[in-house]
């Protein structure tokens, strides 16, 4: 039996909507991806071990059409947070590419309390070292909020460049979602470089490479995160705990992992758990 | 005739880069090309704003600039605004994966379908030559199911060269060809009536453009007149 934290450091909500608001974009007969905040607190609650707390955030507005989208999906975190303060802790969405726009509502969310943010480089194809990402991260550093960025292997946020990002910003703890996906090699040695670094695992493909971070790099910065963001298929928090339970790690080691150092991380830029 | 068909002017927020009209028009007289397509950069959001400026640019260089507009699939408004813009003038409709739709979407579909009905060619521009190959499938299922919709497929597309070979209705850009070799190795499986000339400037350079068609000895100069001029003619109704 489980008695410490449990925290998934990654979960996509959306707002549930009515059909007639999603037929002009989907083929009849398709599922939409989304998730309301009722479907995956079931999903909290039935997996083992119980998952306690999720840190929680949009999924459309990655990239967004409008500077309103980004806004929309940002409302819907701050009311779950605000209707579940106990289970979930809210992080805003910005797509850079809005320039003002972004960093108005980077504010904006900020000082309705939110204290993580989510940033998807790859999504608006913008290089994660260039301007409009710069420009993010010096608002990030003066607010003192946590930025989690998604890398996976592309041009845009492989970790190499993420790297370069969090190399530019010392001062700013960052997460490195997805820890690289298929370059967690490359993770691995951005993170032994830069301590400002840390890491997810969710979408990990090598899971074996936990195990390395924790010898090579730290115990301390790795942290268990699921990526789920649809009601069915795809990523799904069980199957996300068991890619971490099924090494075996010393109960320690696996506390940290579990929601240790989630906790430790959350509580140093103001999160209240 | 030199027609260069990928050309940016506006606001890239990414780089912090402004380009005008003017900028652009300088270039082409630099290096001897008479005529551009210009459209926004695809990293900036701004649709309505960035489609503005192409406007102004083409209006106060009606005989050096052909516009096209960028749009967004995901703008509940979309097939009002092509509308709108085609009143205006412009010649063509140019989307990006970054926009977050995939080809085989709905929403791609009924763009598509508009641009049909308005006669314009779809541009399906890319930045992203790497990760554009696992989209390659609903790609071409969408280019089979419009054989009446000329495609400008860009050259950052992976395979581009392959899946211009197996659709007749698409066109390419020269943008990403490092050599006019590469280029010309793409004649034989395409046709040399579907190549176009495009720079991606500012990025790329015009004068470099019409260096790498210069310098390929394979070409004939019936080859480079298409390449330069002829297809872009016909395509674009000019």
């Amino acid at each position: 039996m489980v008695i410490y934290l449990v925290l998934d450091m990654h979960v996509h909500l959306t707002e549930e909507r009515p059909d007639a608001e999603w037929v002009w974009s989907h083929w009849p007969g398709e599922e939409r991806r989304s998730q309301p905040v009722e479907v995956f607190m079931e999903k909290m609650d039935s997996c083992r071990p119980r998952i306690d707390r999720a840190v929680v955030f949009g999924l459309h507005s990655l990239a967004s059409e409008t500077p309103e989208a980004m806004r929309r999906d940002n409302d819907y975190i701050l009311r779950v947070v605000e209707e579940h303060p106990d289970r979930f802790i809210g992080a805003g969405v910005v797509d850079p590419s809005w320039g003002d726009a972004a960093v108005e509502e980077l504010h904006r969310f900020v000082d309705a309390g939110l204290r993580v943010v989510k940033i998807r480089f790859s999504s608006m194809h913008y290089h994660a070292n260039n301007k409009a990402a710069q420009r993010v991260f010096r608002e990030i550093e003066e607010l003192g909020v946590l930025p989690v960025c998604h890398s996976d292997w592309t041009h845009y946020s492989n970790p190499l460049i993420l790297g370069d990002l969090a190399s530019m910003f010392p001062d700013v703890r960052m997460v490195m979602q997805h820890f690289g996906e298929y370059l967690s090699f490359d993770a691995i040695s951005v993170c032994r470089r830069l301590p400002n670094v840390y890491v997810d695992t969710s979408a990990l493909v090598l899971p074996k490479n936990i195990v390395r971070f924790m010898e090579e790099v730290s115990p301390d910065r790795i942290m268990y995160a699921s990526d789920t963001l649809s009601v069915r298929g795809g990523l799904q928090p069980q199957d996300a705990l068991n890619r971490v339970t099924c090494l075996g790690l010393p109960k320690k080691m696996e506390e940290k992992l579990l929601g240790g150092n989630a906790e430790v991380l959350l509580r140093s830029v103001g999160v209240k758990l | 005739m030199k027609i260069d068909v990928h050309n940016h002017v506006g606001a890239d927020p990414a780089y912090e880069i402004h380009r005008s009209a003017e900028e652009l028009v300088e270039e082409m007289d630099d290096a001897g090309v008479d005529r551009c397509v210009v459209f926004p950069f695809t990293t900036n959001p701004d649709f309505g704003g960035q489609n503005k400026v192409v406007k102004e640019a083409m209006d106060r260089h009606p005989d050096r600039l052909i516009g096209f507009f960028t749009m967004n699939p995901r703008l509940p408004e979309m097939t009002d605004l092509m509308y709108g813009y085609k009143e205006q003038g412009f010649k063509g409709v140019v989307t990006d994966p970054r926009f977050g739709v995939g080809h085989e979407a709905k929403r791609f579909h009924e763009l598509v379908e508009c641009a049909l009905v308005l006669e314009m060619p779809v541009w399906l521009h890319s930045d992203d030559k790497d990760t554009m190959r696992v989209y390659i499938a609903p790609l071409e299922a969408l280019l089979s199911k419009y054989p009446e919709v000329r495609f400008i497929l860009s050259s950052m597309y992976y395979d581009h060269v392959g899946i211009a070979a197996r659709h007749k209705n698409v066109y390419l850009d020269t943008a990403t060809h490092m050599s006019g070799g590469m280029t010309a190795s793409a004649v034989q499986p395409v046709g040399t009536h579907r190549i176009l000339v495009g720079s991606n400037s500012p990025y790329g350079m015009l004068r470099r453009e019409v260096e790498k068609i210069e310098a390929e000895p394979t070409f004939t100069g019936f080859q480079r007149s298409l390449m330069y001029s002829l297809n872009a003619e016909r395509l674009l109704g000019l």
